[in-house]
């Protein structure tokens, strides 16, 4: 209970650093704000995925339907936060590139990434044996899970991208001032803080479905 | 022939044979995969009528042409043995790894076949100017080795989903788009006249994908194959 | 060679077809599994193929200690069943090549002739398309491809399905046979004079098991 209450304190101290602590930009002004929220979102939609398509290759190895579960609520939480960081992204290209939406690189790869959740639920819908579900869609994860690092890091990186790039750049430096760099920290560490949160509760509840499922075949 | 290769050759072989077979007897693939390249190819050439196209335009066309032919011909490879209920015989007389490459390798035979067919009636019709016939044959092998590699797993994994026709290209989209937009890039390249050094990066990048994405296919379609 | 099923239960979609199925078999045996529509026969064969995944506990095959898996135990069964069919556009004959060099056989052609003889397909008819065949000889032709490569195990669901009776006679012979070679066979059937014909010995899939059809 008590890191609870510490996550929702420190959430409040990030929003707060991230609109009043940390000093705009240079050249973007207040709308530099955005990235102690958009990446953090980006960041936690990659994870989710990641932990996702981990579970897969548990679920093929064991044959356990629970990680299938897993699986499968981490690709919706992978969704509603790649989803977020899409909208933020969208704004932020708005009113630094004129538009919500003109193909960058980085628009593009998040865009198939969102492809690559709806079509890894449009498989799993169609198919009704659960234990058969569970496996397709892992394998699924697995081979899309393939093209993410190149959509993620490669393709933006050949197609020149206009997204500014303050943790991957190829320089390797962090271009960012001090003040800055706490509050993204603090935010990043702040939403993977949440990530877990959800995980935690939403592998509680699998567990106690699981059980109740077992009670029901001995009866 | 069995002797001297290794002991995989003659069971895929005879897989792509049987397929081959089936094929020259049925139709099935190639009437509706020629029949759909052509239809689309004349959809394009009279909507563009008598204005030439840009280089890029003309290799997203053909890319485009070439993906959804895939996904109308080479979904039935697993779907039918599923539907006719032969691949119980397959699952018990080979082993998966053998039922996979002779189906990519016979997927491959007909991508490249509709390549074959489909490229001289674009160039008859389009005539796209084009300015490196090396580099332009070399990705249209390429580009169809990477899509065949993707869509035989994947329409197994349609065909063990009970056979959901609107499914494989979504499926495929997400996993193949990568290998298109280089692809077309390189095309684009090839078009213009192009080297095999301007395009280098995308090649590699297609070769180490394909590669990627076979590799594990192999590893996987076990779990696809077997309930 | 053995197989031993052990504490076997199958469900699916809720509805439990079989539960706790124990049984043994031993070579140079043959054994019936009866039981009404529904009970599970065909499940229990193809659970024993390694086509289906049992819910609980194991089906194993055993070749001199070590357990056999996917195409392992392929190559030492041979299966004739409804839910394995031929090819339809090959003729009897390349269906037959077909099977032997998915199995890294390569038959001579004499072989393949008596194979086809021995089924009473006549030399004529094997050069057909499968899809002209009469349902009784395309049973024949599931006969030939399933005792093809001589294996160890033979599972027949159904074998009489559409036979005449000199088809029925050729069934009973290649029981007889396999029993001889000390193989095992399996028949599943629910028709008593074959229970009485193929089996040593009767699994009874219970109508206990039956669902509410």
């Amino acid at each position: 209970m008590l890191w609870k209450v510490l996550l929702g304190i420190w959430m409040v101290i990030v929003i707060i650093g991230a609109f009043l602590y940390a000093p705009p930009a240079m050249g973007l002004g207040d709308l530099s704000r955005i990235i102690y929220f958009h990446v953090p979102l980006a960041w936690v939609g990659v994870l989710a995925y990641l932990v996702s398509m981990v579970n897969g290759v548990r679920y093929l190895r064991e044959a356990k339907l629970e990680y299938d579960h897993k699986a499968a609520f981490n690709g919706e939480l992978g969704l509603v936060f790649t989803l977020f960081a899409t909208l933020t992204g969208a704004v932020f290209a708005r009113h630094t590139w004129g538009m919500y939406w003109n193909w960058d690189p980085r628009q593009t790869s998040v865009f198939i990434l969102l492809l690559i959740y709806g079509a890894y639920f449009v498989l799993r819908s169609a198919v009704e044996d659960e234990e058969r579900r569970a496996r397709l869609s892992s394998v699924y994860s697995i081979l899309a899970f393939i093209s993410v690092p190149f959509l993620v890091f490669i393709i933006p990186r050949v197609y020149g991208s206009l997204h500014p790039d303050p943790i991957i750049n190829t320089s390797g430096q962090l271009k960012m001032d001090s003040k800055m760099l706490q509050v993204f920290l603090a935010s990043l560490a702040g939403f993977t803080g949440i990530y877990f949160w959800i995980y935690s509760m939403q592998s509680r509840l699998i567990k106690i479905k699981e059980k109740l499922k077992g009670d029901d075949k001995v009866v | 022939m069995g002797k001297r290769f290794s002991p995989w050759a003659l069971p895929v072989w005879a897989i792509i044979r049987k397929d081959l077979l089936e094929e020259f007897r049925t139709r099935y693939a190639v009437n509706s995969l020629v029949m759909f390249a052509v239809t689309t190819l004349v959809m394009v050439s009279f909507a563009v009528g008598p204005f030439s196209l840009d280089q890029s335009l003309h290799a997203a066309f053909i890319w485009i042409i070439l993906f959804f032919s895939a996904m109308t011909g080479l979904a039935r490879s697993f779907v039918k043995e599923e539907e006719n209920k032969t691949a119980a015989g397959l699952k018990l007389s080979a082993s998966p790894e053998i039922v996979y490459l002779g189906k990519l390798l016979f997927n491959l035979l007909v991508m490249l076949g509709l390549t074959l067919i489909l490229i001289p009636i674009y160039l008859l019709l389009m005539v796209p100017p084009i300015g490196s016939w090396w580099l332009m044959l070399f990705i249209l092998f390429l580009g169809n080795i990477c899509l065949a590699g993707a869509v035989t797993i994947l329409a197994a994994i349609v065909a063990r989903a009970g056979s959901k026709n609107a499914l494989l290209p979504t499926l495929s989209f997400p996993i193949l788009l990568p290998v298109l937009i280089t692809a077309i890039s390189v095309t684009e390249t090839a078009l213009g006249g192009g080297t095999f050094s301007q395009g280098k990066w995308e090649l590699q990048f297609l070769v180490s994908y394909g590669v990627i994405l076979i590799a594990a296919s192999i590893l996987l379609f076990n779990y696809v194959w077997y309930d | 060679m053995e197989i031993e099923i052990c504490k076997l239960t199958k469900v699916y979609r809720g509805k439990t077809v079989f539960k706790d199925l124990c049984f043994k078999m031993a070579p140079g045996k043959s054994y019936v599994i009866e039981g009404p529509n529904g009970s599970g026969k065909s499940t229990l064969i193809r659970i024993i193929c390694g086509l289906t995944r049992a819910t609980r506990g194991q089906a194993l095959v055993r070749l001199e200690g070590n357990i056999l898996r996917n195409e392992m135990l392929g190559k030492h069964l041979g299966l004739v069943s409804p839910d394995f069919n031929l090819y339809e556009h090959l003729s009897a004959q390349e269906n037959l090549v077909f099977f032997a060099a998915l199995r890294r056989l390569q038959v001579a052609d004499g072989y393949l002739q008596a194979l086809l003889s021995r089924v009473q397909l006549s030399s004529n008819s094997s050069k057909m398309p499968v899809n002209l065949f009469s349902s009784g000889m395309k049973q024949r032709l599931k006969l030939a491809c399933a005792v093809l490569h001589d294996p160890q195990v033979l599972l027949l669901d159904e074998p009489a399905t559409n036979l005449d009776v000199e088809g029925k006679s050729l069934v009973e012979e290649i029981v007889t046979e396999q029993r001889k070679k000390n193989g095992i066979v399996i028949v599943a059937t629910n028709e008593p004079e074959e229970v009485a014909k193929y089996g040593q010995e009767v699994l009874s899939l219970g109508a206990s098991c039956m669902g509410h059809h």
